[in-house]
């Protein structure tokens, strides 16, 4: 029979890791000021980002007001989001030279902001412009880049905010790296990026990103973990980012997403699983559009009309799933959290600036770019699923994708880590939170829980 | 491969990791498939998913096998 006490309530783990959305983008109005939570999100804020003096289009109207999205395949196309986008979005820098110029185009020193410069969040509308005219070779009308200052309500995302508002939803979870997907998933699963700050070329990945991963680390105190695929994805990205760590466990530990929902069914999930959505053709992770700056002449069915949608159904699927987990002797709902996390903002609005963090390794040399990874990339949606949460739960405190390694570290107590005795990701039961705001541990396990009896039952799911 | 074909096919993150796999495969010796024997071959946009997919059968067969399971279902 499952614990009633909360005790076993982190034996296992599911996390599943969705693709470039701020916090505000896509659960900015999740709670309001009416509503009787600490929630930091838009509803009651006058947010705006100024429009360049260089704009061909609505410089006159000086700033661009955020408002609720129109469109459900916004951004489009796609903003920037690599290391020399992110420092324009946040510190509203840009080199004159790097003006409408994107991937390899750009050039030192990469929009570096001033020193001792503090992120104002707001440059995203000068980077979405000088963005815009470098991937379509024209500036966009104000129209066209008015929508990266918006974001969706719940009532366009009922999957996403009715879970987060169900459970328990984080407030301030920023990224590690103000860069792109490959660097933040190696944060989430091995505590650095060995140095990487941008993507590409992806060959470096397959051959030097040897940094040791929390898959190595569980296998060495015999713990299990799967790493589940979305259909029809070929590729694992987790694959991808660690394949000279984990090339040999390619063919035996990574499936498609149906394994998952039988696993869970069948109360035989590993103890640590991490799903992936599609994020190639056919994307369904959230992830803002790409297909409209290509040429015409593409005679290709390629992608959903909106990731955001093909978004909602697989968290759906994947809720579903988790909800099946009633095994009464093996993994279940009871005894294993689902984290629902994203990589990285992607470029999308955000009206919270990050902080400086520690360097995960302060004696390693500065990584690609100069990057000494002595700040953080901006904040990204988390929720955390578990009946022992209680519904409407907004946690205020500081975290980031090492906290997930640092839970495990610190409630699988032989799953210690190597990178977790750097400074970045390591807790400590001595350290206090207003000085390791990344380490604190989230969830059940470190917080009064309510027992869900006569709560967590097939009626109360119904209701959803 | 044509990086404009790929670019046309894929997303931001499919259009870095097409070539950097084929170039492992390469490396390690894997059978390719047959358009990409020619570096002058014609690789239209609407075949780089299936090429992808063939080669990235050698790095995940498992998902590969759902691939074929489906392919087998399909009326």
């Amino acid at each position: 029979m499952p614990a009633r006490d909360g005790s076993h309530a982190l034996d296992h783990v599911v996390v599943v890791l969705f693709e470039n959305r701020s916090l505000d983008n896509v659960l900015g109005h999740l709670y309001g000021p009416g509503d009787g939570k600490d929630f930091d999100g838009v509803i009651g804020k006058q947010l705006s980002n100024p429009i360049p003096a260089w704009a061909e289009h609505g410089a006159e109207r000086k700033v661009v007001p955020y408002s609720v999205a129109t469109d459900m395949d916004s951004p489009n196309p796609d903003s920037g989001e690599e290391y020399f986008h992110t420092n324009t979005q946040l510190f509203n820098s840009i080199d004159d030279h790097n003006r409408s110029k994107i991937g390899e185009a750009v050039t030192a020193p990469w929009n570096v902001p001033p020193p001792g410069a503090v992120p104002a969040m707001d440059g995203f509308v000068t980077d979405y412009i000088s963005t815009f005219t470098g991937e379509t070779g024209r500036q966009p009308t104000y129209d066209e880049y008015a929508h990266i200052m918006t974001e969706c309500t719940p009532e366009q995302l009922p999957v996403l905010s009715g879970i987060a508002r169900d459970f328990g939803v984080f407030d301030h979870w920023f990224s590690e790296v103000p860069s792109q997907t490959f660097m933040n998933r190696s944060f989430w699963t091995a505590a650095t990026s060995s140095g990487f700050v941008v993507n590409s070329p992806i060959g470096k990945w397959l051959a030097k990103n040897n940094a040791e991963t929390i898959f190595d680390r569980l296998e060495a105190h015999g713990r299990t973990w799967k790493v589940y695929i979305m259909e029809p994805m070929p590729i694992s990205f987790t694959g991808v980012i660690h394949y000279p760590r984990l090339k040999d466990r390619l063919a035996t530990h990574f499936v498609p997403f149906a394994e998952f929902e039988k696993d869970a069914a069948a109360g035989t999930l590993p103890d640590f699983s991490l799903i992936e959505p599609n994020m190639l053709g056919g994307h369904g992770d959230y992830h803002p559009a790409f297909g409209r700056s290509f040429s015409d002449t593409v005679d290709l069915a390629m992608d959903n009309p909106s990731a955001m949608l093909a978004g909602e159904a697989f968290l759906q699927r994947v809720f579903t799933a988790y909800r099946s987990a009633t095994s009464q002797t093996g993994p279940n709902v009871w005894n294993t959290p689902l984290l629902i996390g994203w990589d990285e903002p992607g470029g999308t609005y955000d009206h919270v600036p990050p902080g400086p963090v520690p360097p995960p390794d302060p004696f390693a040399p500065p990584g690609e770019f100069g990057f000494t990874f002595d700040r953080s990339g901006y904040r990204v949606p988390a929720i955390l699923v578990s009946p022992w949460i209680a519904p409407g739960s907004v946690y205020n405190e500081e975290y980031r994708h090492t906290s997930l390694i640092a839970t495990l570290r610190k409630s699988w107590d032989s799953v210690r880590h190597s990178r977790c005795e750097t400074p970045r990701p390591a807790p400590s039961s001595t350290s206090s939170p207003s000085t390791r705001p990344a380490t604190q541990t989230p969830g059940p396990p470190s917080r009064p829980v309510r027992c869900p009896s006569g709560r967590w039952t097939p009626k109360w799911w119904a209701r959803r | 491969m044509d990086p404009e074909v790929v670019g046309q096919a894929l997303s931001t993150l499919g259009k870095g990791i097409a070539p950097a796999l084929i170039a492992k495969a390469q490396e390690l010796g894997l059978p390719l498939p047959a358009e990409l024997d020619s570096p002058a071959a014609d690789l239209p946009p609407r075949r780089i998913i299936g090429v992808l997919r063939q080669i990235a059968g050698h790095f995940f067969p498992l998902l590969a096998r759902y691939d074929r399971l489906q392919m087998n279902s399909d009326p």
